[in-house]
């Protein structure tokens, strides 16, 4: 049910169509040029579509044989016809575990993934079966929690459970790295200088300067970590900076306890050059969970998506500045990430499949077990 | 010990009424009278242990009819007091006192109850209603079916509501509540027959089970809301019998709302009788109130002089508190092959019960005035373990978690300090309540919830409290007015000796206790203050005050 | 609240409890064993039972059964074990290293999804209904065996949160078999003498109580007064060893060893206890329910369990204790391979893992296994009574002959139609 504020000349976005797949996926990203989308699954293969626009008046375009896709359930919105298809690509493999992060060369067209076993390479993504440029499987021990890229294209970033946080060459060659107190979940490049901004498990959040390789401010978004009985509960889920450099977001939850996990999702604003708290926002109640990925539109605002339990999630949309979102999209529940097209009028969002209501344990009527799929919509701003 | 009674109930009530026939001269002797010669008749040739000594005796009216114990004062008054009657004349003060009524309800809750939680409404519609000497019929009618609208009786109710309250995702238990109020008044513990007939025990049948159970399922548990100020339990319709198959041997059965080995109530018939006292609303969607109460009717067949084993269990209950076992064991456990120790005496005691309306208070004055409540615990000479159900010597019986506590503060001396909240000026450190008490005494001394609290039970939790208990030692320590206070002010070991004795045991002390002491005092006269907490210490967790005897 | 501080490294506020007269206490050369003597007593081999309950339902997929690169698996990597060709997953470190002494049994399946009632349902061994509530698993050996020549408690717990005596455990059995919790590994209320007590004072008040005790009950039955002298003697012997259950007193270098956590903590506890004698220590860890972000939980959870666990059976080995102790480690189910709508993984009894060592258990087994996606066991799976078979049998109990006695109604100690498996014992 959408919740339209009164803004300026905001027209609220209209889902187009929702592309299915046959497994959940982590992160789905468009390409700079706008032609690709590129999302790493919860298994070791990064997903390709080719973006089709159609022309107004409709013609077929042929969708080439995928062996793996599902077909669309029953109750999808499917308007009767989306003037943008995503058209399916072979997928990439030779990955391990889930490729939960993935960023595009701005200039190049180069994709670099990251896997949960430590693995990061670079892929040629456009072509038909491509091989990695470079790969290099132990760039971290394990889980690499988040990869990014600088705005200039030189350097990739990759964070850890193994502690570490490293910066890379687009070539693959590591420049610094540096161990944090605690296991890194998130890191983000300051738009311009050697800065990048981490934060950790315990929702200590640091800016480094991988040039002289120096620590540079602390900020507390330690709002985002709770202990829980035996478990430390980490909520910090992504960093990245807004304003030019000047704002510094960081993202999650507020843990509320374990193990079932509640907490509802926050956004916490600091200034990157005080460290000091500006704004913190709550986006819900105790089931709400995450803010799981954050993109900024070119008009100012943020796309935010956030994850709770099965069921919860929303598309937000919030001005930095102001105290509520001016928009709220809940037609689509756990959205895990968000994209925005390079054109600005498009965006894409991973959410979980409605079928099993999210529940591991149930069975189909001849007693099959599908696991959960994570379906593409894509959305339209309507200008 | 199992005699086989070939006769069923009715056999037995036949042949009890020729018995009383033929004892025409029996009817008008006194019931305490009659309870000691019948007594006396099955023990035989066994040896009767003295009449208890007046110390012995005085503490076990006071711990029965007051819930403590007398002090040191009082005991000496009493001892030395050379009225003929003064037995008599002090169990008439104590059923008179105000506290009967609040030992009654005590005792009634950790037996209704058996520790499953604590409510305030239901502990005073138990008081009052002992107060009032409710007659026990009356009370089991407005416990069984309660009235959750009347402030006076809605206590009454959580008898029910608390067995109903749902533990986490577990169905609500219908089976526990129908098997606890089967054993709680009528005395049969239905619990094996719900599946099917009872393997062990001829007399329950799986009708008997599912007729209780019936009943109760028939209600549902309902929050406080409205004119309800508290749980309450909402009947619905019931028109059709319940059926039941045996998982043993497929025999189907049905019952409406039944007696345990009784009568069946005849349900409504909605094609002839007025169904609904106010009926459903379908545009408010109120539920309707039936006619037909189901838990109303029962209660009323149940709790009834003619239903002879509710009079049998309530006998036999009150029988167990004064003398530490029942005619029939266990107490819920009544059937034709488990017979009474003394079939004659419980007939009799449950007919005049019965004929009296069910006063617990006039029965409980008969009983207290006998020989038999009167005798000593101390062991006759050569009887080296008499068995216990021919009652020739008193046994000891256990006391309960608060009578300890008021025990505890009345002979160490804090009684008006804690529980008077009076005297503290002076005192340092924390001022201990009578909730602290009460708590701490229940954490070491009560079962766990659902544990019958029957015979005397020493626990490792209970010597762990005693010996190491901020409480316990903190009321040894000399403080103005209190017990250590007193004695060591005194210097004459005799004097000390008296005062710790009477206060503590309720008796005075004999010869060799009181040079035991002025040989322990000798030896540590450097530290007499202390010496005289640690004696105290151990009179207080001796066996002597822990029992009821 | 500072969510940085763990709450179990605050030092807990403590009464002197050994008086002017407190022994030192002797740090045996053996891997930090508390009194040489005791360690002596137990290679008498009496046997024992260390029991480890994961309350909420560990993941199998995240432990002891991972599938590496299936669609279920999951994000983590796989490690070789000790044994050669079992892999465990990789948040299990120590334990791979410790698997040529441990059986795990991945084929189980049981009945309940539920933890309210699978909880007890489980760990009452699930057996035929007959109307009456059977004892845990620890009750159950406080009545079959009793304490040991220690003279301590047969049935200890050493769990956070409450303390105390825990009567509900024991079922029919009746609460005297119920257990003894260390709540937070703290000593139940009043096990530690009062600070206004030396030991001298304490044992001659205590004389003078059996004395006065001796004296009353002369002329009266015994029977009340024998059980009040055996309830102090325990009360006496329980104090005596309070030592064992003090944590503040734990060396620091075995702490990093064990891991400076809950679970850490408590298992060091449960090792001095089973040194000192204690029949079955039953150590309880909560929050292992991870219905959402169960991969970030588990990365957190399961290496501590991890740690411990693995050390305490290191420990058990060194001293020998092990040949005679009966170590399990389980929960009440396993984990949903499907991963669910907030990234977790829900309750799946269909086929999970539990893992033993020591006293009858085979080493360096794994017993059956689940299929390749792990939904499902291959073949048969064991239910729950057929593990009570199991673990009566590697004790030397013939569960299938002995049978409890409650009030002159037998009843067998484990599922009826169950038997115990084979290829776990020795």
């Amino acid at each position: 049910m959408s919740d339209p504020k009164p803004a300026a000349a905001f027209i609220p976005p209209k889902e187009l169509k929702a592309f299915q797949n046959d497994r959940q996926l982590c992160v789905a990203r468009f390409s700079p040029c706008g032609h690709f989308l590129a999302a790493g699954a919860m298994e070791g293969t990064v997903r390709r579509w080719k973006v089709v626009e159609k022309p107004k008046a409709a013609v077929d375009v042929e969708i080439p044989d995928e062996p793996k896709k599902k077909p669309a359930p029953k109750n999808a919105k499917q308007p009767a016809e989306s003037p943008v298809e995503l058209v399916p690509l072979p997928h990439l493999s030779g990955f391990n575990g889930w490729v939960q992060n993935i960023a595009f060369h701005p200039k190049d067209k180069v994709l670099y993934a990251a896997d949960t076993w430590g693995k990061l390479s670079a892929v040629a993504y456009e072509a038909d079966a491509p091989k990695p440029t470079w790969e290099n499987p132990t760039a971290h021990d394990g889980w690499i929690r988040r990869l990014a890229i600088s705005a200039d294209g030189q350097h990739l970033a990759t964070c850890g459970r193994d502690q570490f946080v490293r910066i890379w060459t687009t070539a693959g060659k590591l420049v610094a790295e540096h161990r944090a107190e605690e296991e890194v979940f998130a890191v983000a490049f300051a738009p311009e200088g050697k800065v990048i901004a981490f934060g950790d498990l315990k929702g200590r959040v640091k800016t480094w300067d991988f040039g002289t390789k120096k620590l540079v401010r602390d900020f507390d978004a330690s709002v985002l970590f709770s202990v829980s009985r035996l478990q430390d509960v980490c909520g910090l889920r992504v960093v990245t900076f807004i304003d030019g450099g000047k704002s510094l977001l960081v993202g999650g939850c507020e843990p509320a306890g374990g193990g079932f996990l509640e907490g509802a999702p926050v956004l916490v604003k600091f200034d990157t050059a005080t460290g000091k708290k500006q704004s913190e926002w709550k986006f819900g109640a105790a089931k709400d969970g995450f803010v799981l990925d954050v993109a900024a539109h070119p008009d100012g605002y943020l796309l935010l998506v956030t994850s709770g339990q099965p069921g919860s999630g929303k598309i937000l949309f919030l001005r930095p500045g102001e105290k509520e979102p001016f928009f709220t999209h809940t037609g689509v529940a756990n959205c895990h990430s968000v994209t925005l097209h390079p054109d600005g009028k498009r965006f894409a969002v991973t959410a979980m499949s409605k079928a099993s209501n999210g529940n591991g344990r149930p069975k189909t009527a001849d007693g099959a077990y599908p696991g959960n799929t994570s379906p593409v919509h894509l959305f339209e701003l309507p200008a | 010990m199992q005699l086989l009674r070939p006769s069923a109930t009715l056999t037995r009530w036949l042949l009890l009424a020729a018995l009383m026939a033929s004892h025409g001269a029996f009817a008008a002797e006194p019931l305490q009278l009659q309870v000691d010669k019948l007594i006396v008749a099955k023990a035989a040739k066994q040896p009767f242990a003295a009449p208890a000594d007046d110390a012995e005796f005085l503490r076990r009216a006071w711990f029965d009819f007051n819930g403590g114990i007398p002090s040191a004062e009082e005991t000496k008054k009493f001892l030395a007091d050379k009225t003929a009657d003064k037995r008599a004349k002090l169990i008439e003060q104590l059923v008179a006192a105000p506290r009967f009524a609040e030992q009654m309800a005590e005792a009634f809750n950790i037996q209704l109850m058996e520790r499953n939680g604590s409510n305030d409404e239901w502990r005073s519609y138990l008081t009052e209603s002992f107060r009032a000497n409710k007659p026990w019929d009356q009370m089991t009618r407005e416990i069984l079916s309660p009235d959750f609208k009347d402030e006076k009786l809605r206590g009454a109710g959580w008898f029910m509501t608390r067995r109903l309250d749902k533990v986490g995702q577990q169905d609500t238990d219908y089976p526990g509540l129908t098997r606890d109020a089967g054993r709680l008044f009528m005395g049969v513990d239905l619990q094996c027959c719900q599946c099917h007939k009872h393997l062990t025990v001829k007399d329950y049948k799986q009708v008997d089970f599912n007729g209780l159970f019936v009943t109760f399922q028939n209600t549902k548990l309902q929050a406080a809301s409205g004119d309800y100020k508290t749980a309450w339990v909402q009947e619905a319709m019931m028109t059709n019998k319940y059926e039941f198959v045996s998982v043993l041997s497929n025999v189907k059965g049905a019952t409406g709302p039944r007696v345990p080995l009784g009568v069946e109530v005849p349900l409504p018939d909605p094609a002839k009788d007025e169904i609904w006292l106010v009926p459903p609303d379908p545009k408010t969607r109120k539920p309707g109130v039936p006619k037909f109460s189901p838990l109303k009717e029962l209660a009323a067949r149940l709790a009834s002089p003619e239903n002879p084993l509710f009079a049998r269990n309530i006998a036999n209950r009150v029988w167990w508190q004064l003398m530490g076992r029942g005619f029939v064991e266990p107490l819920d456990l009544n059937h034709s092959d488990n017979p009474a120790s003394h079939p004659e005496l419980l007939d009799l005691l449950a007919k005049e019960l019965t004929d009296h309306k069910f006063d617990l208070r006039w029965l409980i004055r008969e009983l207290a005035l006998t020989q038999t409540y009167q005798r000593a615990s101390l062991l006759p000479v050569g009887a080296k373990s008499p068995p216990e159900e021919l009652f020739t010597v008193a046994k000891e019986r256990p006391l309960s978690a608060e009578q300890l506590a008021r025990a505890f503060l009345a002979a160490t001396g804090e009684q008006e300090r804690v529980v008077g909240g009076k005297a503290w000026e002076g005192v340092e450190g924390k001022k201990h309540t009578q909730k602290d008490f009460e708590k701490a005494f229940l954490a070491a001394f009560a079962n766990a919830a659902k544990e019958p609290e029957l015979n005397v039970n020493p626990t490792l939790r209970a010597a762990l409290f005693l010996r190491n208990n901020d409480l316990v030692l903190w009321s040894l320590q000399r403080r103005k007015g209190n017990l250590l206070d007193r004695v060591a002010a005194l210097t004459d070991a005799g004097k000390v000796a008296d005062e710790l004795y009477l206060a503590i045991l309720s008796r005075p002390p004999v010869a060799e206790e009181k040079a035991e002491l002025e040989k322990y005092l000798t030896k540590h006269a450097a530290t007499r203050e202390k010496a005289l907490g640690h004696y105290a210490w151990a009179m207080l967790s001796s066996m002597e005050f822990f029992t009821n005897h | 609240m500072n969510p940085l501080c763990k709450p179990w490294e605050h030092a807990t506020s403590r009464r002197q409890f050994l008086g002017a007269s407190a022994g030192a206490l002797a740090f045996g050369a053996l891997g930090g064993m508390i009194s040489p003597q005791a360690a002596e007593a137990m290679r008498k081999q009496e046997k024992q039972v260390l029991f480890v309950w994961l309350d909420g339902g560990m993941s199998q997929l995240e432990s002891w059964d991972p599938k590496p690169n299936t669609e279920f698996g999951g994000p983590f990597r796989t490690i070789k074990t000790s044994v050669p060709g079992t892999h465990f997953s990789e948040l299990m470190p120590q334990c791979a290293k410790q698997a040529h002494r441990l059986c795990v049994v991945r084929n189980i399946a049981t009945k309940d999804n539920a933890h309210s009632s699978g909880v007890a349902r489980i760990q009452r061994g699930d057996p035929k209904n007959r109307g009456v509530a059977y004892p845990f698993f620890g009750s159950s050996i406080a009545k079959l065996m009793g304490p040991t020549a220690s003279k301590l408690p047969a049935y200890v717990w050493v769990k956070p949160g409450s303390g105390g005596f825990k009567a509900e455990d024991a079922g029919f059995l009746g609460p005297k078999y119920g257990s003894l919790a260390f709540g937070d590994g703290k000593p139940p209320e009043d096990l530690l003498r009062h600070a206004s007590l030396t030991v001298e004072e304490d044992e001659e008040r205590n004389e003078l109580r059996e004395l006065l005790n001796q004296r009353y009950t002369a002329q009266r039955r015994p029977t009340f007064t024998e059980a009040s002298s055996f309830v102090f003697d325990s009360a006496r012997e329980l104090m005596k060893r309070a030592d064992v259950f003090d944590t503040t007193k734990l060396p620091a270098k075995e702490l990093d060893r064990y891991g400076r956590t809950e679970i850490g903590q408590h298992m060091m506890v449960a090792r001095n206890m089973l040194e000192a004698g204690v029949r079955f220590v039953k150590v309880g860890s909560y929050g292992w329910d991870t219905h959402g972000d169960n991969f970030n939980a588990s990365a957190s959870l399961v290496p501590k369990f991890d740690r411990a666990f693995a050390a305490i059976i290191e420990d058990l080995a060194a001293t020998g204790l092990l040949d005679h102790t009966l170590v399990i480690a389980m929960s009440e189910f396993g984990r949903t391979p499907r991963i669910n709508g907030h990234v977790g993984r829900d309750h799946w009894p269909e086929a999970w893992s539990i893992a033993m060592a020591g006293c009858g258990v085979k080493a360096g087994a794994v017993v059956g296994a689940t299929n390749a996606l792990g939904t499902d066991v291959k073949d048969k799976g064991h239910d729950i009574g057929a593990v009570f078979h199991t673990w009566f049998k590697a004790l030397g109990i013939d569960s299938k002959k002995v049978e409890y006695d409650n009030n002159s109604q037998p009843l067998p100690l484990a599922h009826d139609d169950m038997e115990a498996i084979k290829e776990a014992l020795v």
